[in-house]
């Protein structure tokens, strides 16, 4: 399967040039935490989403998720990609496949602090527009005049990478001849206080795969592309997905990584590719004490040195939207050869086996591992690239 | 279709419930769901009802398949998730309330935690896929798990539920009454057939039985009941589900 058209908007910001800009420059998008600062630690912000306006016609989606959709699906030329796929293809055979793990749940914080002296939410909290899961679906189906099957895939910090397997999925049965994957999630105070009730933010700047890493900067993106059996011969490609369960505990990753194991392989045995052909992985790297030891564990039992590291450090950890952003960034990182290395640390996690990059590295790569492993034990796991 | 799984006001597992679907006597009542037995101890107390709803028609379903459970790639499907979960953080961060977010509803606020659970409950590895599309639930759910059990040739465990979301919410999203339903859809083997497919334009009129409609219409995974009325009486017919721009269709025939 072809990604065509691969777009995203991160903290790193709108469009693809700024992210191939920022990475090149090793330039992080990460700022003290003024969206939440109760919760304190560093984010990745997408700045003018407060300024940005959904179009006439669609304002019952306005929240700040379909917000940074609605940018995301502007950059690059993506919607024009859209609209010729529609001739190609018609509109009822193109499904909406998404991932997110809060949708516009910001809409109903901000409802539950305007209630009235009942305890009712104003009149203009829209549930079902803002805060529903499959809001995000909606929205991009209505913006991009589509009439397929939609569905919103929410697999915490794994749902936008889940959701390339099910759009895959619904192609391959015959469903849909294409499918608009990717996803959104943005910032919020559920996710901020959720993970410093965890203890999990990191008082600086995440320091992935460091010794000394403190824990996890929330960030926040969006990010599209158009999945099909057939595309141009540079679209990045979906070479193999792989997927599983920790079985473990709902927030702590299984301790030797077992299930994001499990899912690399898969994803190597989907490509029908051996280990050696994977040129560099894209961590999961949250930056966390736990996750980081045991991905660790599980990449060096399955790929041995492959170099790897995690870009969280530029964009922070966009959650369910994580897979997307950084599809994009494998591309990025085919299309000019070169390997991101982890930003803002000066060593590697001395214990850790596997190879990890703290600075970029050129070389011609073809094929990219991207993992993302969420809430409940969930592990997906991607091969991306040319055959 | 190797097994089937129901849990609603009334409709407490589906031995007891196959008379009522069958067209006999349909009294609602309160119907908590089972503590979940496969879960540890320390497991079990933070589960709330929707958990609770989830897993016990998975766990039937499973149970009847006669597959193991740990073999079983899943499909849940929810409109909202957790809702009193998610209620009750939002609870939380309202201005004047000196209240912080309790770590483990965090935790449990996630679209996936029903799965998650279920993979504690089983020690499963099989992956577990999380789905919503607000009153095309049903139909996305069944479409996605028919899809991955004709592409990958492998039995999957469907979970479809939904739960009242609690005040102030509920005004904005009712949701009549709790109710869930598991399938176990296999590429072969015993059972009835069940054909799926995304149709354009609106789908055909019809419902459930009368005594069965206000389910059906305040739950959008009660969506599935004119299919269970058919399994209930082993009869062979059609019940679309709506979905979004155009619907799913769905045929089921017996042997």
């Amino acid at each position: 399967m072809h990604l065509t058209g691969l777009t995203a908007t991160s903290a790193l910001g709108v469009g693809m040039a700024a992210h191939r800009a920022a990475l090149h420059a090793r330039r992080s998008g990460l700022r003290a935490n003024d969206f939440e600062p109760l919760t304190q630690g560093w984010i990745g912000r997408v700045d003018g989403i407060e300024a940005h306006r959904l179009p006439p016609g669609l304002q019952a989606y306005d929240c700040r998720n379909n917000r940074l959709a609605d940018m995301a699906l502007r950059a690059d030329g993506f919607m024009e990609i859209v609209a010729r796929a529609v001739a190609r293809y018609g509109a009822g055979r193109i499904a909406v496949v998404l991932g997110t793990s809060t949708s516009g749940v910001g809409a109903a914080e901000d409802a539950y602090r305007d209630r009235d002296a009942l305890g009712a939410l104003p009149a203009g909290f829209d549930f079902r527009c803002t805060q529903d899961i499959a809001s995000v679906g909606m929205y991009v189906q209505a913006m991009l005049g589509l009439a397929g099957p939609v569905s919103v895939v929410s697999t915490a910090c794994a749902s936008s990478l889940r959701a390339m397997l099910d759009a895959r999925a619904l192609i391959r049965a015959g469903v849909c001849d294409a499918a608009i994957v990717g996803g959104a999630d943005t910032l919020c105070r559920m996710t901020l206080n959720g993970f410093a009730a965890l203890e999990l933010i990191s008082p600086t700047p995440t320091r992935p795969c460091s010794a000394d890493r403190t824990g996890i900067s929330i960030g926040e993106a969006a990010g599209f592309a158009l999945m099909e059996a057939d595309s141009a011969a540079d679209a990045l490609q979906l070479l193999g997905v792989g997927a599983s369960s920790d079985g473990y505990h709902m927030s702590s990753p299984h301790p030797e990584g077992a299930g994001a194991g499990a899912a690399m392989r898969q994803a190597l045995h989907d490509a029908s590719a051996e280990p050696g052909q994977v040129d560099w992985i894209n961590l999961h790297g949250t930056g966390t004490r736990a996750n980081d030891a045991a991905e660790d564990l599980a990449v060096s039992t399955v790929l041995g040195t492959t170099p790897a590291s995690s870009t969280k450090g530029f964009t922070g950890h966009t959650l369910g939207a994580c897979g997307i952003l950084e599809a994009a960034i494998a591309q990025i990182c085919i299309q000019d050869g070169f390997m991101a290395g982890c930003l803002g640390i000066d060593a590697p996690d001395a214990s850790f086996r596997s190879h990890i990059l703290t600075s970029n590295i050129p070389a011609p790569i073809r094929r990219v591992l991207s993992n993302a492993f969420g809430f409940g034990g969930i592990n997906c796991s991607v091969l991306l690239g040319h055959k | 279709m190797q097994a089937v799984s129901i849990w609603g006001p009334g409709l407490e597992g589906w031995a007891a419930s196959v008379p009522i679907l069958a067209g006999g006597a349909y009294v609602p009542r309160a119907s908590p769901p089972p503590a979940p037995a496969l879960l540890p101890a320390n497991e079990r107390r933070r589960t709330g009802s929707v958990v609770r709803l989830a897993l016990a028609v998975a766990t039937e379903a499973a149970a009847a398949s006669g597959l193991d459970p740990i073999s079983l790639r899943s499909v849940f499907g929810s409109a909202n998730g957790d809702g009193p979960v998610v209620g009750a953080i939002l609870d939380a961060l309202a201005p004047g309330v000196p209240r912080v977010v309790s770590p483990t509803q965090f935790s449990n606020s996630v679209h996936n935690a029903a799965a998650g659970y279920w993979s504690i409950a089983t020690g499963g590895a099989q992956p577990a896929d999380c789905v919503g599309a607000g009153d095309a639930t049903w139909a996305a759910a069944l479409l996605a798990a028919v899809v991955e059990v004709t592409t990958m040739q492998v039995p999957v465990l469907l979970v479809v539920y939904d739960h009242p979301l609690p005040p102030p919410l509920d005004v904005n999203r009712p949701i009549s009454a709790p109710f869930a339903v598991a399938l176990v859809l296999a590429p072969g083997g015993p059972g009835p057939a069940l054909d799926v497919a995304y149709v354009a334009g609106p789908a055909p009129a019809g419902d459930p039985d009368p005594a069965l409609q206000s389910l059906a219409h305040g739950n959008p995974a009660a969506q599935s009941l004119r299919l269970l009325q058919y399994l209930a009486r082993r009869t062979d017919g059609d019940c679309p589900a709506a979905y979004g721009a155009g619907h799913l269709a769905v045929r089921v025939a017996h042997d």
